[in-house]
């Protein structure tokens, strides 16, 4: 289990104190994050409190990541499987539903939005209590943020996109005249 | 700092010399307001050939509001329906869109019933949006030029090309009659402040069909106008089966020959920047004229000034679009044949 290693991760690491997440201790805190893993896995898009939730995002990135290098023959990372999720059809989900969803995507296969404040909603008045949405890539929901629309075409686009190409063309001509 | 000189230093530096050159020829304003006469005097006999309103139903698709609206047919334009639905439409719509199919310009009335969509700067395909944007900032350099120098000194307008994007800038062909005059930084200033105050104006621009003859009347000022006239006969009207052309005005200041479609009004006007005057051979009127570059975005668009000026840099160099040429042939009446 020791010679597991993947890339570092592609999302942004939460700087709060880990520790203090969840009273309780280590064991606490692993039971969190366990039980949001499981509805990650379980309904692709869950809301929640922004620091259980950025915390367990790391972890779903990190066992896909696995997921995806090692294969389900590995032992290692079935350990891995068998620890972090609590529902045992989620490990079957994780091979045979995001590993062929994920072959071709490089980036993080998560998500996160960060959701509206609403005041007078949090217990203590000074702590605004942050939610976020956080979600596996490519579900079958509707997009939270439609789509993008295509500014490719409007007039400044259109206008750099010449300039580009002419500083392009006369930067090859220099360099082949260098060349000869 | 950059001081500007006041807008009238261009008109008072050349007064000597061009008083001299014109004295038996008519001014300029003189000349821009018979155009404009004529104008008036042909679209008033064309209004009053519709005798009675009828009523169109006109289907708006649009994502602001979908509506079905009961309109004047020969009498309302896209204008009308968009004052109808919302303020927004009305300002940043430039173009409507007539069945899927047509283009259609803002202030020119519908024929029949049809639906109707508004086109802004932003959308996905906005190709028609920007090539009538600068086709209209072509336009406008032909007022520009006519206004912005003294009224005595006379000044021949040729023709634009058609916008091209790959070149950087628009252009508008031109006899300034101005002798050897290089126009520097302050100069060039000067002529683009005369457009940023059009903006403020709020102009719009208006189409109308016109005959051979009443062109030649409105044009008879204009010698390179007037040899393209037959070249620019296109559109048949029902009416009386005579082959007609599109004139353009802006506001109560400018008539110009252009095909169209142009946009809504002066309003829409974001950075305009006149960038270089170059001279050109025109073969085939014989003679040599200017060749005057702008610049211009429209106002939903926004870019940095850096990126602007880089724009601008580039628009300095000389166009390459097409020089004005008159293509020969017999009549015009196989001109139109080629076109349909």
């Amino acid at each position: 289990m020791s010679n597991l290693s993947t890339r570092t991760l592609r999302v942004t690491v939460p700087h709060a104190i880990r520790s203090k997440i969840t009273g309780g201790g280590q064991n606490a805190r692993h039971e969190k994050i366990k039980a949001i893993l499981g509805e990650l896995f379980r309904h692709e898009r869950i809301e929640g409190y922004i620091r259980t939730h950025d915390e367990t995002r790391q972890y779903a990135e990190r066992l896909i990541e696995l997921a995806k290098k090692y294969g389900d023959q590995h032992v290692g990372t079935m350990q891995l499987m068998d620890y972090w999720v609590n529902d045992k059809d989620l490990i079957h989900k994780v091979f045979k539903v995001y590993v062929p969803r994920y072959t071709n995507t490089i980036g993080p296969y998560t998500n996160s939005y960060r959701l509206p404040i609403k005041y007078g909603e949090f217990k203590f008045p000074h702590i605004p209590r942050q939610n976020i949405v956080l979600e596996m890539k490519d579900n079958p929901y509707p997009r939270i943020i439609p789509d993008p629309r295509n500014y490719s075409n409007i007039l400044t686009n259109v206008l750099l996109n010449e300039a580009r190409k002419e500083y392009r063309t006369e930067r090859n001509n220099r360099n082949e005249k260098k060349d000869k | 700092m950059l001081k500007i000189r006041p807008c009238s230093n261009i008109i008072h530096h050349y007064q000597l010399r061009s008083s001299s050159v014109s004295i038996n020829r008519l001014t300029n304003d003189e000349i821009s307001a018979h155009r404009l006469r004529v104008y008036a005097k042909e679209r008033q006999t064309q209004m009053e050939r519709i005798r009675r309103v009828e009523k169109i139903e006109v289907d708006v698709h649009d994502p602001i509001q979908s509506k079905k609206l009961l309109m004047n047919k020969n009498l309302s334009t896209p204008y009308n329906c968009a004052q109808h639905l919302s303020s927004v439409l009305v300002d940043r719509s430039c173009l409507a869109l007539i069945d899927d199919k047509y283009i259609w310009d803002i202030n020119r009335p519908l024929e029949r019933d049809c639906t109707l969509k508004f086109l802004h700067f932003m959308e996905d395909k906005c190709q028609e949006q920007n090539r009538a944007y600068w086709r209209t900032c072509s336009f406008i350099i032909g007022y520009i030029l006519q206004t912005a120098f003294k009224s005595n000194n006379y000044l021949e307008l040729c023709s634009f090309p058609p916008p091209q994007f790959q070149f950087g800038s628009f252009v508008y062909d031109a006899k300034l009659n101005l002798g050897d005059w290089q126009p520097n930084r302050d100069d060039l200033r000067c002529l683009s402040i005369q457009a940023y105050k059009l903006r403020d104006l709020n102009l719009r621009f208006e189409s109308l069909n016109i005959s051979k003859r009443v062109a030649e009347e409105m044009f008879s000022y204009d010698r390179y106008k007037l040899a393209q006239i037959p070249h620019m006969l296109r559109l048949i009207s029902p009416d009386d089966n005579q082959p007609r052309l599109t004139v353009y005005k802006m506001g109560d200041c400018h008539v110009d020959i252009t095909r169209g479609p142009l946009i809504s009004s002066t309003k829409q006007i974001g950075r305009f920047e006149f960038s270089a005057i170059h001279q050109i051979d025109v073969p085939s009127y014989g003679e040599q004229m200017q060749r005057v570059q702008a610049l211009s975005i429209p106002n939903q668009l926004h870019l940095h000034y850096w990126t602007f000026d880089y724009l601008l840099e580039r628009a300095k160099k000389l166009n390459r679009s097409s020089i004005p040429s008159l293509p020969k042939i017999n009549s015009p009446l196989s001109k139109i044949e080629q076109v349909q």
